[in-house]
């Protein structure tokens, strides 16, 4: 008993199942939103009242809503907005995280010191609580709430960057390439970057999880995407008052958050086994 | 004299990429009691995992087939749990590199006496006088402020402490073999003086057998009684220390001595070759001023050049400078010849 | 050609940082021009905080570093750039000096790539290949990466590397104390070849006696930070006069 749960462990690790059940519930969901328009049996925001509160059916396969709209047609058009809202997210917050965190990590000094207490008081806050005052402060809509959560994602990608810089700075193939005569630039993006892009992309696909997680509580909060677009956490929030006798208003597109979560969580932990160079067979025998 | 270990016909090889690569080939080496062995080579020519093959350390992509007998007792296919019994007892382990083979967050003391404390007989013995025995082995070993020590951390302390904090750990338990690996790599001239001196007392006091991994060759020369050149996996000369670094017939022995600092500096022509791709016949041909044609094919085998000199060389020893030593026979030969005078 | 004056540094430590070591404490010595000088010292005694400050990746307190009449110690970044290419060093761990995320033909090229030694692409491949070739590293293992090549084909490499702009100053800083004898005396030979061919100076750093004595011309021998005794390698090895000096000639093996 206790062989067999080794073996399947010992199998799950050598062959790193993770990734590819991530890459592969990842890619289903990226072709999902590619083929959004195809998938969709009716327009996602089309009304119709006398097919209010139906519940799955063959013509509807996830039920409709209160204002008989198709919830698996809303669903597929959510992931669009889920995905993209991601993903910007993400990119703009490590594009701008790593470069301050390798600048900055780089130089050293008083700089530096000052820009990582600033960086410690952003990461003091709970991510949701300062993404909410800064979308009450800008307003609502797609475009505020993905800077509300980049302002304070950002930072997450800085503290790592500069965690790596300032053990990677010491290293003596950095001093060597000085000597060499690179500038502090040459070296921040030919030597450093490189030697953290790795983690910083761990940290991306495991960020993309949470960062769905945060719109769909946002959007659940209605400072998200604004009706009659349909966004999973504002589909959500619609299908509460009705929730004890169409269940499926919240729960489909609930279903969907989790789902995408979670294969993104994967893939980056499937990642982080593939690229952790404790993982990988040597040969040297010293 | 008895054998304290055999190794008998032993291969250890490693799974890269699916493929085995073999890297140690048909290994015969034996460990008599109370003497001190040293293992000479390159770095990469197997002789460090010769050493984990014997502790039972090997990773776990390794390959092993062959035989090694400690006290008549095979080990080498022996479950972990049982072989724990004799690591940490009979048998214990000096690692390299000080720096990095104590846990920097438990003090010293403690480290120690883990190895005794660990066992399921010793666990009577009471906590202090563990204490007390690992103070004496501090004391022993000349480590200043002798007991203070005890409760210091392994950032604390100097490379060389540290070297003998390791080198306490394997000789508390008095085992009757130690294998101490690369004890002057990457350390200091005066400190090695110190880690020579420590060795040569813990020979006249303790009765105990070490196995020498190093490629210090001034160091094995002071110290070992006999000496085995390894080089890509197989050894290739072994026997006394005089005979063997003073009258080297081996050419890789030789080269090997002519490259130290002190005597002469010379350089050997070419490299150890990958172990995935070793060249046929004897591993060192390409390297050899002597190689002829019968080299390049065919296994070589170790062969008796003199009295308990083993080298693996095709070449006829009348043919070197060394005119007085002669070829007696076969390695199996003198085999049998030994085995018929231990039986009279 | 390099003259060290009064060079101090020293670094504090301590929970407020009150703790004070003298880590190089006022030290003097001139290397000439074509000439291999050597530091002795154990492990600690400052020798590499000496080379450090020499290739100005460290301030010194006080003291100056004068080379060719031009101070190094109060140089402006941008300066020094252009100073890389007369002073190169070659550091202890030879895997280490490579970037690990870059093959070893960009490494070997970086150089050339910096200074602008090659007009074309064509006249890049062709030095880094000779590169390749004087020390005798095959061209397939070009597309390697440094952890793939063995420490003394590294090493060997990471000299060839520094000569190629051709430098009037190496620093070697214990170029050979992790490698094996045998590989040692092939980094040596390479080393002296290059120093007759080229007729560079060098300042040579290591804790190995037989070394410095079979490579040096002049010898300071360093201890807690000071220089305690300077002098030609006959007279330092034969005839040593300062304690630490003697005690250092009586510990080996």
């Amino acid at each position: 008993m206790k062989n067999n749960l080794n073996k399947v462990i010992d199998f799950l690790n050598r062959k790193n199942v993770m990734l590819f059940v991530g890459g592969a519930c990842c890619t289903i969901l990226i072709l999902v939103t590619i083929l959004a328009p195809i998938l969709e049996l009716h327009d996602p925001t089309e009304m119709n009242l006398s097919a209010s509160f139906m519940a799955p059916c063959a013509n509807y396969p996830f039920g409709t809503d209160n204002l008989g709209r198709c919830i698996y047609s809303r669903v597929i058009e959510g992931s669009r907005i889920s995905l993209t809202t991601a993903s910007i997210v993400v990119i703009l917050s490590a594009a701008i995280g790593t470069v301050v965190g390798l600048i900055f990590g780089y130089s050293g000094g008083i700089t530096d010191a000052v820009v990582m207490r600033i960086v410690d008081i952003f990461l003091a806050f709970p991510t949701i609580v300062f993404a909410l005052a800064v979308s009450t402060v800008l307003g609502t809509g797609q475009k505020n709430l993905i800077i509300a959560i980049c302002c304070i994602q950002w930072t997450r990608y800085a503290r790592m960057a500069r965690g790596e810089v300032v053990l990677l700075k010491n290293a003596e193939y950095i001093e060597a390439a000085k000597a060499m005569g690179n500038n502090k630039f040459q070296i921040i993006f030919k030597y450093l970057l490189p030697n953290v892009a790795s983690k910083i992309l761990i940290l991306m696909s495991l960020d993309i999880g949470s960062i769905i997680l945060y719109c769909a509580s946002l959007s659940f909060l209605g400072l998200g995407a604004q009706p009659p677009s349909p966004d999973w956490g504002a589909m959500i929030s619609d299908g509460k008052d009705y929730l004890r006798f169409s269940p499926w208003m919240s729960l489909f597109p609930g279903l969907s958050i989790a789902f995408s979560a979670l294969s993104f969580n994967m893939l980056g932990d499937g990642l982080r086994d593939l690229i952790d160079p404790r993982m990988r067979e040597s040969v040297n025998p010293e | 004299m008895d054998e304290l270990l055999q190794i008998r016909n032993l291969n250890v090889g490693f799974l890269v990429k699916k493929k085995p690569i073999n890297i140690i080939n048909q290994l015969n080496l034996d460990i008599y009691k109370d003497e001190i062995l040293a293992v000479i080579g390159e770095t990469g020519c197997g002789k460090s995992v010769t050493g984990s093959a014997i502790l039972h350390l090997l990773p776990e992509n390794a390959i092993v087939s062959g035989s090694i007998m400690y006290k008549g007792q095979e080990t080498l296919h022996m479950k972990d749990s049982e072989f724990r019994e004799l690591r940490g007892n009979e048998i214990m382990c000096v690692p390299q590199s000080p720096s990095t083979s104590l846990d920097p967050l438990m003090r010293v003391g403690k480290q120690v006496s883990e190895c005794t404390l660990g066992k399921k007989h010793n666990r009577t013995d009471a906590k202090a006088v563990v204490k007390s025995k690992v103070t004496d082995i501090f004391g022993k070993l000349k480590l200043p402020r002798g007991a203070s020590i005890y409760d210091d951390f392994p950032c604390e302390l100097s490379g060389g402490m540290c070297q003998r904090v390791l080198i306490s750990m394997g000789i508390l338990t008095h085992p009757d073999l130690l294998v101490i690996d690369e004890p002057t790599k990457a350390i200091d001239w005066a400190l090695r003086k110190d880690v020579l001196e420590i060795l040569s007392e813990l020979r006249q006091e303790m009765n105990c057998a070490m196995m020498l991994i190093t490629h210090d060759i001034p160091l094995a020369n002071r110290l070992a009684d006999r000496v085995a050149v390894m080089y890509a996996g197989e050894i290739v000369e072994i026997g006394k220390t005089a005979d063997v670094l003073e009258h080297p017939i081996h050419p890789y022995t030789q080269g090997l001595i002519a490259s130290t600092p002190s005597k002469g500096f010379k350089v050997m022509k070419g490299f150890m070759p990958a172990f995935s791709d070793l060249p046929d016949g004897c591993r060192f041909k390409d390297r050899c001023p002597y190689a002829c044609e019968s080299c390049g094919q065919g296994t070589t085998e170790l062969k008796e050049a003199e009295n308990n000199h083993m080298v693996r060389c095709n070449r006829q020893i009348g043919q070197t400078e060394e005119g007085s030593v002669k070829y007696v026979g076969s390695y199996q030969l003198m085999q049998e010849l030994r085995v018929g005078v231990l039986a009279k | 050609m390099l003259e060290v004056t009064n060079l101090c540094k020293s670094f504090e430590s301590g929970f407020w940082r009150n703790k004070k070591v003298n880590a190089v404490d006022d030290i003097s010595f001139q290397i000439c021009e074509g000439e291999i000088f050597g530091l002795i010292g154990g492990s600690g005694c400052g020798k590499t905080t000496t080379s450090r400050m020499i290739m100005g990746f460290l301030k010194p307190d006080s003291g100056s570093i004068r080379y060719n009449g031009r101070e190094l110690s109060t140089m402006k970044k941008n300066e020094w750039l252009k100073m890389r290419r007369d002073i190169q060093i070659v550091f202890q761990n030879p895997q280490m000096t490579f970037n690990p995320r870059s093959t070893v033909y960009n490494c070997c090229a970086e150089p050339i790539r910096l200074f602008h030694l090659a007009k074309s692409r064509e006249e890049e491949r062709s030095r880094v290949y000779e590169m390749l070739d004087s020390v005798g590293v095959s061209r397939d293992q070009s597309n390697k990466y440094p952890h793939e090549i063995s420490g003394g084909q590294a090493q060997r490499l990471s000299i060839v590397r520094a000569l190629s702009v051709n430098p009037k100053l190496l620093i070697c800083d214990e170029p050979t104390s992790m490698l094996d004898v045998s590989v040692q005396a092939q980094v040596i030979a390479l080393i002296k070849e290059k120093q007759m061919e080229k007729g560079i100076s060098i300042l040579y750093v290591s804790h190995d006696l037989d070394v410095i004595k079979a490579v040096c011309q002049r010898v300071a021998v360093m201890n807690n930070g000071k220089i305690v005794e300077m002098g030609s390698a006959d007279e330092i090895f034969n005839r040593p006069k300062h304690s630490y000096t003697q005690q250092l000639m009586s510990s080996a093996i």
